[in-house]
């Protein structure tokens, strides 16, 4: 079975070679999106689609697939040729948390082509500012209870990133899961629904702007809050390996030649300068990342959650 | 005040031909995708986002207005005339619209819809700037178990719609709530009821069920049965005074409008309730408290009146979450929420204070739009109703590509088109055997809603059911909860004593 | 006398309270394969469904308790078969037309399948002249074309015997 696939990816590969032989690219390509229109993962994507098409000289489609948590989209993209063009947007470690919990996701997310990293952000403790018996992480250690979390659900990054965290710090939580989106739960924060929740960096940046929130803790080696101590102050060096990566990736065994040209492409696409900007207003860091070194982020994210496979239920 | 400090510069951006045109443009898309079953406000956001990338935000925001602001309005045309919501909110509509259709009152009906939508659109926004300055302690009052109290006030709605039928809406809605299960569990993190099919990972989507429940039964009875929509086709004349007739009414009723703008605008501030449940809860509300009250469902006027005027003021009020906090107010809005985030607007706290002249620009686009909407359904209505005289041989085949192909092309997903058709299927049998078909929209919406924040509301209240009259807003809630469930059962034990009378035996 | 009461489609009346009856109890069924936390609203559902469904059944017997449970939920009158209306053609012929709707589409795609059926709709079906009905579903493709692919950009699905046809 698997030699069989192995041999499918080689021909495909060669196929795939031999037509970008000629100027790649020459029609138009796909750019999956596994989720609805509107979301972080969405605007991303149709932000820098027009400068790719500028570079590229081709038209780039952004096609929305939602569905089963990001399954659809990837089972498609996995079945497409590795020609270039079909490509699609992960969330890291997001998409690999079935794999991390031993599930069969339904395709191989390890295996994938990298094209480029076009977006990475941290994650931020916060606490509502009205609330006087939690200023600090500190606090949450003497609370000497345990504390209730609004969340997403256990399908969400920000999720695994509070098991890891207070099972770290060993603090007994609870999840009230089920929130719509981050701004829903950190608004549930703000009501006193739960003690406290975690989010990315950027976006506790465009939550915060009032200061309706005290920021506890950041755990990231990109900081936006440079107030807020890190892993390493709080004694869990471990914990700023923490963060969601936006990460492109194409079919596995797609020829260097397109990757070199599609990873080029992203990442100017993502260094343009309008699209920085609007990346720092908005609330999404988006540094980028070349082919080889998003490979190699990817790969340390999963190294780096799959030691905590035992505690992700 | 500061917020009504940019005002002058909110209206200032919408002078201008580019921008009223815009403006035109995009109320006239909303109207047709209003139209089509299947298609609705999000569909059209997400189609017109790629446009507006290279277009000013305030140009963007202008267009999308439009869309916004004009579906619901047209969605009611579908409703009266062949019994089927042309977005998910006009669902309440069908119940005395399509009654009126059949007498050959279609006309009449349109003009009253979109007299009440034109208008509850217009005390939406009203609501909205009153509220501008309390956005935040609205969002913040309401919490998981007023939610899950809203929700079960929301199925009273069954109650009401199912008259006669009680039993039967019953269980129509535990079907509702059963197949509302299905699919990924975010509470849980859990996937139930899919036997391993990836399609039923995502749930039973409401819209393509909704269609199949709706539109597609509705063809496979008028084409069995023959004839036309108006049942007396030769003597039925639909005109332009008929729709001024309409108007006229939607006038003369104004508390119904209140009311319903009233419920319409409150509902839609509370994030993920959305229109469809305010169009109910506004229907439920004029069924129990107008004179005409033995009428509804049988081709009343003021039931139609009052959930279109809701699910326009919906607008109004889901504007204050999605742009207070960021937290879309309706399905529409959380597309809309993506658009402001690709034009640099991050909704949230700082959008009042930092891009209030945007803001004043997209109420002034939703008032002219609403308005314009109406107009042009106005003065289309008179010739669209002539719809309902049409041979069902013809029309049959003409509902039927346009209500399967807007059930595709929602997802681009030819499992959606057998699920319309599964529900076609269904919808027919419960129309035949005499099941409420109308429960099951209320139930798939309403379910996620009350199982979600029931656990919610156990976690945040550490398991007791007090979570459930810890705050004012709860306790009003848990109030009208009691009233909604003690009034129609009062009635009904009078209407059986009345009637009591012996059964016939075979 | 019967232990039924006599109502209008009491046959399928009683088939379909089997059904969602069925339906229930299979759904009961497969709800206790889940975590206790996950399955407590299904089951809510489900066993309320069960008890309704028997309400239902009971209403339609003709014994004391059926006429009592029907007085007080509105099942006294017998449940009305929709719309009123004589059909001219069988509900079952109907309810083949439909499914076979999706089977063409999935086979020939949305507007092969839509010119198709407003033909026969009106040609066989209804009265109208062959080229009358011809005329309309001539008309009714390229309206859905314009619409669906030209003005809103849409793919439609072309089936999967003409879909690689017209790729290729």
């Amino acid at each position: 079975m698997i030699k069989r696939v192995v041999l499918g990816v080689a021909a495909a590969a060669m196929i795939g070679f031999s037509g970008a032989a000629e100027a790649f690219p020459d029609k138009n390509i796909t750019f999956l999106i596994p989720y609805g229109p509107g979301g972080g993962f969405d605007t991303v994507v149709r932000k820098i689609v027009p400068k790719m098409e500028e570079i590229l000289g081709v038209e780039v489609v952004p096609t929305n697939m939602p569905g089963a948590n990001g399954r659809k989209a990837a089972t498609l993209l996995e079945r497409s040729k590795p020609d270039g063009y079909t490509i699609m947007i992960f969330n890291i470690p997001g998409h690999g948390l079935g794999l991390l919990r031993g599930e069969d996701i339904g395709y191989d997310i390890e295996n994938l082509t990298w094209l480029a990293q076009v977006g990475q952000d941290g994650y931020v403790v916060l606490g509502a500012a009205d609330n006087e018996n939690i200023k600090s992480v500190q606090d949450v250690l003497d609370l000497g209870r345990g504390i209730k979390i609004p969340d997403q659900g256990p399908s969400s990054t920000s999720h695994m990133a509070n098991q890891i965290t207070w099972t770290t710090f060993g603090v007994p939580y609870e999840f009230i899961t089920g929130y719509k989106s981050s701004q829903d739960y950190t608004t549930a924060v703000l009501r006193g629904d739960g003690d406290l929740t975690m989010v990315v960096s950027g976006s506790a940046k465009r939550y915060n702007a009032n200061n309706d929130f005290n920021v506890l803790a950041e755990f990231s080696d990109n900081k936006q809050f440079p107030d807020a101590p890190g892993g390493a102050e709080l004694g869990q060096p471990d914990l700023d390996n923490l963060g969601l990566r936006r990460a492109v990736a194409g079919p596995a065994g797609m020829p260097a030649d397109v990757v070199k040209i599609l990873s080029d492409a992203l990442v100017a696409a993502v260094n343009d300068p309008e699209v920085q900007a609007w990346a720092e207003e908005t609330g999404n860091p988006m540094p980028a990342l070349g082919a080889e070194q998003t490979a190699a982020a990817v790969k340390r994210s999963f190294e780096f959650h799959k030691r905590y496979a035992d505690i992700l239920d | 005040m500061e917020v009504f400090a940019t005002f002058a510069e909110g209206l200032y951006n919408l002078a201008g031909w580019w921008a009223l045109t815009l403006l035109a443009i995009g109320t006239l898309i909303g109207l047709v995708f209003g139209v089509v079953p299947g298609l609705g406000g999000s569909a059209a956001i997400a189609l017109l986002t790629p446009i507006t990338i290279s277009m000013q935000p305030f140009e963007a925001i202008i267009l999308m207005a439009g869309v916004m602001s004009s579906t619901a309005t047209s969605g009611a045309v579908t409703a009266i005339l062949i019994n089927t919501p042309g977005t998910a909110p006009n669902a309440a509509t069908v119940l005395d619209g399509y009654p009126l259709a059949k007498q050959g009152r279609a006309g009449y009906a349109i003009g009253a819809a979109a007299t009440a939508s034109g208008i509850g659109g217009l005390l939406g926004i009203g609501f909205l700037i009153c509220v501008i300055p309390i956005t935040r302690e609205i969002v913040l009052a309401f919490g998981p178990p007023e939610f899950f109290l809203m929700a079960a006030l929301g199925l009273c709605a069954v109650a009401v719609s199912t008259e006669g039928k009680f039993l039967r809406g019953l269980i129509v809605a535990c079907f509702g709530l059963a197949v509302a299960t299905v699919g990924f569990d975010d509470v849980s993190g859990e996937v139930r009821y899919t036997f391993d099919s990836m399609y039923l990972w995502d749930g039973i989507k409401l819209v393509p069920a909704m269609i199949g429940l709706f539109a597609v039964a509705e063809m496979i009875h008028l084409w069995s049965k023959g004839g036309s929509i108006s049942e007396d086709p030769s003597n039925t004349k639909i005109d332009f005074a008929q729709v001024l007739e309409g108007v006229r009414e939607a006038v003369r009723r104004w508390p119904v409008v209140l009311r319903g703008s009233a419920i319409g605008a409150g509902v839609g501030a509370l994030p993920g309730v959305g229109g469809t449940v305010a169009a109910f809860l506004a229907y439920t509300v004029a069924a129990q408290s107008d004179k005409n009250r033995a009428n509804f469902g049988k081709g009343e006027i003021a039931g139609v009146i009052a959930p279109e005027s809701a699910n326009n003021a919906k607008e109004g009020g889901s504007l204050i979450p999605t742009l207070a906090f960021g937290i879309p107010g309706s399905a529409e809005m959380a597309v809309f929420l993506g658009v402001l985030v690709l034009h640099g607007l991050s909704p949230g706290p700082t959008i009042m204070t930092q891009h209030m002249d945007v803001v004043w620009t997209l109420i002034f686009a939703t008032v002219i739009a609403g308005v314009l909407g109406m107009f042009v359904t106005l003065f289309a209505a008179s010739n669209i109703a002539k719809l309902t005289l049409i041979e069902s041989r013809t029309l049959a085949p003409i509902v039927l590509a346009f209500a399967l192909i807007g059930s595709y092309s929602l997802n681009n997903e030819i499992m959606d088109v057998a699920l319309t058709i599964a529900f076609g299927l269904i919808g027919f049998a419960f129309m035949r055997l005499g099941y409420p078909r109308l429960t099951f929209p209320i139930a798939l919406v309403l379910g996620p809603i009350m199982e979600t924040s029931f656990f919610q509301s156990m976690i945040i209240g550490d398991g007791s059911l007090a979570v459930f009259l810890h705050s004012w807003p709860s306790r009003i809630l848990v109030a009208l909860l009691v009233v909604a469930l003690i009034f129609p059962a009062g009635r009904v034990l009078l209407k059986s004593r009345r009637r009591r009378r012996p059964q016939p035996a075979e | 006398m019967s232990f039924f009461l006599r109502s209008r489609n009491r046959t399928a009346s009683l088939i379909s309270i089997a059904v969602l009856g069925a339906f229930a109890v299979l759904y009961v069924h497969f709800s206790y394969d889940y975590e206790p936390k996950v399955r407590t609203f299904p089951l809510i559902v489900g066993f309320a469904m069960i008890v309704f469904v028997a309400l239902d059944f009971i209403s339609h017997t003709n014994t004391a308790l059926g006429r009592l449970v029907g007085t007080l939920v509105g099942m006294d009158k017998p449940p009305e078969g929709g719309e009123t209306g004589a059909p001219t053609a069988s509900p079952i012929g109907a309810l083949v037309w439909i499914p076979a709707y999706g089977v063409l589409v999935y086979l020939f795609g949305f507007l092969a399948t839509a010119g198709l059926y407003m033909f026969i709709s009106m040609a066989v079906f209804g009265k109208s002249a062959p080229l009358r009905a011809a005329l309309w579903s001539v008309l009714l493709v390229a309206v859905v074309y314009v619409f669906f692919e030209v003005a809103l950009g849409f793919r439609l699905f072309q089936g999967i015997v003409l879909g690689p046809l017209l790729a290729g």
